[in-house]
């Protein structure tokens, strides 16, 4: 059975996906689940934090690991699954750093666990080892400085 | 105004949100949820190093540092009324305020120095004390009420080498209102077989205390409602522990081999979940001969520890520190 729901970007895009892979989005998950109760057949969802060209990766990254086991529910108290690093996740990422950081930013607001470990791995993996001017460097362009130095 | 001016506005259309959305998003854009994920696969001294990039990440970064690495033991040696790290790292450096776990090793006698040091310098809500010491650490020698601010909200206390003939409690364990987790390793088994032991410490109620590691030394105990987990090489304190209303999670006991026998006793006793024996000596097999059938033990791990000296890290029930 199809389920196809409709998802709206932040410039107005419309993308049509599969229920069961954009449930992977706890963010969307709870619309579906708790505002249509169940019945999401054409359903449109608006995402205004999500641009077009990151809501794209965002359903690629989905629709790649629809058929990974679904996380266990954090009880708070114990250490979070860090989801594993697949050779595909590795070249999915190879991007620019805005569309590193877009990314990052739409799995936290979807509420993406997997998607925001390999991200946040990946960004991770530029902090570490590095001087504060290093790392300043590393994450920002010339356009684009911290604000407040030390 | 003219109607000329009103067309030279810029449309609503150029104004939306499109522009916002074309805009490449920045390491700056990112909130301080997504900062602390990326946060979580950093080393603490890559975080001492993102923490001097700009201030807003250093306030998130300590805030980080304050949640993340509450229980990261800190090794500081007091040598003489110096201080040394033990590695000299530069989160040592950087986040020293927010220290919450110390491992303090006492090199020559306790001076209240050393207390001093760790008033002033470490984080006012510490979680975990370790003392220790090669020789003799005599806790009534200095004066506990410098920390006791600090005392107060410590969680996890582990005391090496203390001498149990001195009164640690009125001194010491009084300001520790909050511990879960205590740790005794009196200095040695000859002066707890010695006779005069002051066990004001023993008697007193810890309302909060839920695991229990005592080696040597006596069958008293402190009982609260709370334990859960036991620790020692008395079994009569794990006896006594069983006969109350108290139902134990763990019990971990360091038997010597001609004891094992007695431990049939402790399984008919009460419901105990998980249960570590730990073998002193060599005679392992020996050891497995004496295992009963176990109805309420759901675990049972044998480690094997030989004639050396035993590390203590692997004695501490899991779960307790974390």
């Amino acid at each position: 059975m199809s389920n196809m729901i409709y998802l709206q970007s932040s410039d107005g895009d419309i993308f049509e996906t599969d229920a069961q892979i954009a449930k992977c989005s706890g963010t969307i998950r709870f619309m579906l689940e708790d505002c249509y109760m169940g019945e999401y057949e054409g359903v449109l969802i608006p995402l205004p934090n999500v641009n077009s060209a990151i809501l794209r990766k965002v359903l690629k990254w989905a629709d790649h690991h629809k058929d990974d086991p679904v996380p266990i529910e954090d009880d708070g108290h114990s250490v979070k699954q860090v989801s594993v690093f697949s050779s595909w996740d590795a070249e999915f990422l190879e991007v620019d750093q805005g569309t590193l950081f877009g990314l990052v930013q739409a799995a936290n607001y979807l509420d993406i666990q997997g998607l925001l470990d390999v991200t946040c791995k990946t960004v991770a993996n530029k902090i570490s080892g590095k001087t504060a001017d290093d790392i300043r460097n590393t994450l920002t362009t010339n356009q684009n400085k911290f604000q407040d130095f030390i | 105004m003219s109607s000329k001016d009103l067309l030279s506005l810029p449309s609503f259309d150029s104004l939306n949100l499109e522009n916002v959305a074309e805009r490449e998003t920045t390491f700056s854009d990112l909130n301080q949820d997504c900062i602390e994920s990326i946060l979580r696969f950093i080393s603490p001294n890559d975080l001492a190093a993102f923490s001097q990039t700009c201030r807003l990440y250093k306030n998130w970064a300590e805030q980080y540092f304050h949640r993340k690495w509450k229980f990261l033991r800190i090794h500081i040696r007091f040598v003489n009324g110096f201080v040394r790290f033990k590695f000299n790292e530069v989160y040592k450096v950087r986040f020293r305020s927010l220290f919450r776990f110390l491992v303090v090793e006492i090199v020559e006698s306790m001076s209240a120095q050393m207390f001093q040091f760790i008033r002033d310098n470490c984080a006012k809500d510490l979680v975990g004390l370790q003392l220790y010491s090669d020789t003799l650490m005599d806790l009534s020698q200095v004066d506990g009420s410098i920390i006791a601010g600090q005392l107060k909200s410590v969680e996890v206390l582990q005391l090496h080498q203390v001498s149990i003939r001195k009164d640690i409690y009125s001194n010491f364990l009084k300001y520790c209102e909050e511990i879960q987790t205590l740790f005794i390793i009196p200095s040695s088994t000859l002066e707890a077989e010695y006779g005069t032991i002051n066990d004001s410490w023993m008697t007193q109620r810890y309302s909060k205390l839920k695991s229990f590691v005592f080696l040597s030394g006596h069958s008293k105990t402190a009982m609260t409602p709370n334990l859960r987990t036991v620790t020692t090489d008395q079994l009569s304190i794990i006896k006594s522990l069983c006969l109350t209303e108290i139902d134990l999670d763990y019990a971990g006991i360091i038997f010597e081999i001609e004891r094992n026998g007695t431990l049939k006793k402790i399984f008919s006793c009460k419901e105990i979940k998980s249960i570590r024996w730990m073998v002193r000596h060599e005679c392992l097999t020996t050891a497995l001969e004496g295992i009963p059938e176990q109805r309420h033990v759901e675990t049972l791990v044998t480690l094997h520890l030989g004639k050396t000296t035993m590390d203590f890290q692997s004695i501490i029930p899991e779960g307790s520190l974390v």
